[in-house]
């Protein structure tokens, strides 16, 4: 039986232990609500745009010349941009995406390169020996669209210098606060989005369509890989704060165990010092 | 006076939303003006100033290219950035 001061000190280890992963609770809660915000902020410039590249495509259809961005090649090198956190402490957010972008990479008879985007991604790509054609880490919690721009810059620069024939995106997405659903997209070549009918509107274009186009499909691609890093911060806020909230009831149900036990121990001691007392007594009368 | 509707949408948040009188945009063959009841139009931007007439009153945005969209009296603006200027 272990003693009651070695057990005052478990218990207040692991009262330290709550303390670091309530505080830690509380701080991704409050990111958690930043993130979640920023993704809404992002929804109307992401549905604008769907609804323009819709409009865009069935407009240029027939024309001849397409946007090199939209050809679709025989495929032979793919990369992957993978979208994680730079750190962990948040379940089994990284291992599930990680698992599950592992299951992708195999399914594919191309060769694959990665660009990570995030730690946990980059070092769980060069663990698996797979090839990392880019890094960018420590991007932050608020990053703007300005701060995260070479990105897609390297994606499509390597898509038009023919290293690669499809480019996928692979992320946590944000479904709900405890739900975080690892996803892959391709967003290289861009397909065309299909619209319901009544959204197609007769434009003038300004200068012409297809070079309206030509403008459109590099934005559209940041957009996307934008919008996949606020998923997956939203996501990695959402995860830590779930993972803390319960590591803290687990500590503080251990405290009242460990509490339960020192009671115990002590109540065993002083049953034993009694005891003999009451036989020394005994003896001595004896 | 007639209006219309205006929207200057950025990736990170909506920067201006509300009913204009009239639009001066920075497209990529010229500084292009649009007026209530347009027709429908598509356009790239360069980056430049939005000039935006509300009661009279003018107003600035300082856009960092974009596209600009012009559909059922309602423009939207799609830019890369944009502040209040």
């Amino acid at each position: 039986m272990p003693s009651t001061r070695e057990i005052r000190g478990r218990i207040r280890s692991v009262q330290n232990t709550a303390k670091v992963t309530r505080a830690m609770e509380m701080i991704a809660a409050s990111k958690m609500r930043r993130a979640q915000q920023r993704l809404m902020d992002s929804r109307p410039y992401s549905d604008a745009m769907l609804n323009v590249m819709g409009n865009l495509a069935s407009q240029t259809a027939g024309v001849d010349e397409q946007h090199p961005l939209m050809t679709k090649r025989e495929v032979r090198n793919i990369q992957v941009v993978l979208v994680t956190p730079d750190r962990g402490l948040c379940g089994g957010l990284n291992a599930n995406l990680s698992r599950f972008f592992l299951q992708f990479v195999r399914n594919q008879s191309a060769d694959i390169s990665v660009v990570a985007v995030g730690k946990r991604g980059r070092d769980f790509s060069a663990r698996s020996r797979l090839n990392i054609k880019a890094d960018y880490i420590e991007i932050g919690d608020t990053p703007s669209a300005a701060d995260i721009a070479d990105v897609p810059k390297t994606v499509i620069e390597s898509y038009e210098n023919g290293e690669v024939d499809e480019v996928y995106l692979c992320y946590s997405q944000f479904v709900s606060t405890t739900v975080q659903q690892p996803t892959v997209v391709k967003i290289l070549p861009v397909e065309p989005v299909e619209l319901d009918g009544s959204s197609n509107v007769d434009y003038i274009y300004e200068p012409k369509a297809v070079s309206v186009l030509q403008a459109l499909v590099p934005k559209f691609v940041e957009m996307q890989i934008f919008q996949s890093i606020l998923e997956s911060i939203g996501s990695e806020q959402s995860a830590r704060m779930v993972a803390m909230s319960s590591a803290t009831d687990s500590a503080n149900e251990m405290i009242q165990d460990l509490t339960l036990l020192m009671n115990k121990v002590r109540q065993a001691s002083i049953t034993t010092e009694l005891l003999d007392i009451v036989g020394g007594v005994a003896a001595l009368e004896g | 006076m007639a209006t219309m509707k205006l929207e200057i949408i950025t990736p990170e948040s909506i920067i201006y939303t509300g009913d204009v009188e009239s639009v001066i945009a920075p497209g990529s063959e010229g500084e292009l003006g649009i007026l209530p009841h347009h027709a429908s139009l598509m356009t790239a931007l360069q980056a430049g100033d939005i000039k935006v007439t509300v009661n009279g009153q003018a107003n600035s945005y300082s856009v960092g290219g974009g596209f600009l969209e012009v559909k059922d009296n309602q423009v939207t603006i799609l830019a890369d950035s944009a502040v209040n200027s």
